[in-house]
């Protein structure tokens, strides 16, 4: 009987200890978070997210930003510039006219070089990716982890 | 009249292309961070520094979004955003302050300059001054600027717990290069 006891203990343990160890190697490697498959929180034009952070910061980074990463956005606009930032690392800035003063600086996600190398000055796109702020001293709201949308 | 509106108008375009050329601005400026501790070495990197240099007067702003780091963990970078950074409630990093001897560059000459910046960091809230060697380089009229210095987490209230330690070190090496377009 008391046998029995401690057999079962020692199994129920082992069982324990494998649970556990399972639960912490995944979480020590949580995959990604696959931002292109997210759920979108809010989609607007660039113009209009640049504007929400030029006129309340606070209120605007209460609003895109969550405690532990930015949430996951969609914004339309206009290609203003492109710019190689490293290898297979590409920005995108895009604003909605030329009118606009500020725009929205996307770090695009390298797999979609192959896509955004192809695009032009003045091309309307719409890109989705994790909002990490406002810069004032360049007016941009910057988007990291971006993919385009068809 | 329309001569005097002319040459005006041509005065103040051309006042205008003096000021643009004064100024250097970058938007994706590369900044990338290590931690070496007995248990592990962590890096994360980011490409959306914005700056703005004044040549003339050899002044620079910085501003890094600290959400926009990216680690290779997932797990890494969301403590790093949610325990020490507290990044939804102090969303950037801002240096501002003087590179010597800028003013003294010629834009027309290619070369490395070895120089220091010297001004304020603030980061998570904290402010403090500091300065940094670093280089100035030069290259068809496009400016690089480069630096590399240590920063100790406990100078900027972050606090990491005991049981961390061996994680992430206390003295954290930060590098900047930012590629300015004009």
């Amino acid at each position: 009987m008391k046998n029995q006891t401690i057999k079962y203990g020692v199994v129920l343990v082992a069982l324990g200890l494998i649970v556990g160890i399972s639960i912490a190697i995944f979480l020590f490697n949580k995959p990604k978070r696959d931002i292109a498959k997210a759920k979108v929180e809010y989609s607007i034009t660039a113009a209009q997210l640049v504007t929400e952070f030029t006129q309340n910061e606070q209120a605007a980074n209460a609003k895109y930003l969550s405690a532990a990463y930015g949430k996951v956005i969609q914004i339309t606009g206009i290609v203003k510039e492109i710019n190689l930032t490293g290898d297979s690392l590409l920005n995108l800035s895009l604003r909605d006219s030329t009118a606009c003063p500020g725009s929205v600086n996307c770090s695009m996600e390298k797999p979609e070089l192959s896509k955004a190398m192809f695009l032009r000055v003045g091309d309307k796109v719409t890109v989705k990716g994790e909002c990490t702020g406002y810069m004032d001293i360049t007016n941009e709201v910057t988007l990291i982890k971006c993919s385009l949308k068809e | 009249m329309k001569t005097k509106v002319v040459a005006l108008l041509f005065l103040l375009g051309m006042s205008v292309t003096i000021i643009a050329q004064d100024k250097l601005i970058t938007k994706t400026g590369h900044v990338w961070f290590y931690s070496h501790a007995a248990l592990e070495d962590i890096e994360a990197h980011t490409r959306q520094a914005a700056a703005i240099v004044i040549t003339a007067k050899g002044t620079i702003a910085v501003m890094i979004p600290i959400m926009s780091f990216e680690f290779k963990k997932t797990l890494m970078q969301e403590h790093f955003n949610e325990n020490y950074m507290e990044s939804a409630k102090y969303p950037k990093a801002t240096f501002t302050g003087n590179i010597n001897n800028l003013s003294e560059i010629n834009p027309k000459k290619n070369g490395i300059y070895k120089t220091v910046a010297e001004g304020e960091l603030t980061i998570h809230n904290v402010t403090r001054h500091i300065k940094a060697e670093g280089t100035v380089e030069v290259k068809d009229g496009k400016y690089n600027v480069k630096s590399k210095f240590n920063i100790l987490l406990k100078d900027y209230n972050i606090v990491v717990e005991s049981r961390f330690t061996k994680n992430i070190a206390t003295v954290i090496e930060v590098n900047i290069d930012l590629n300015f377009y004009y």
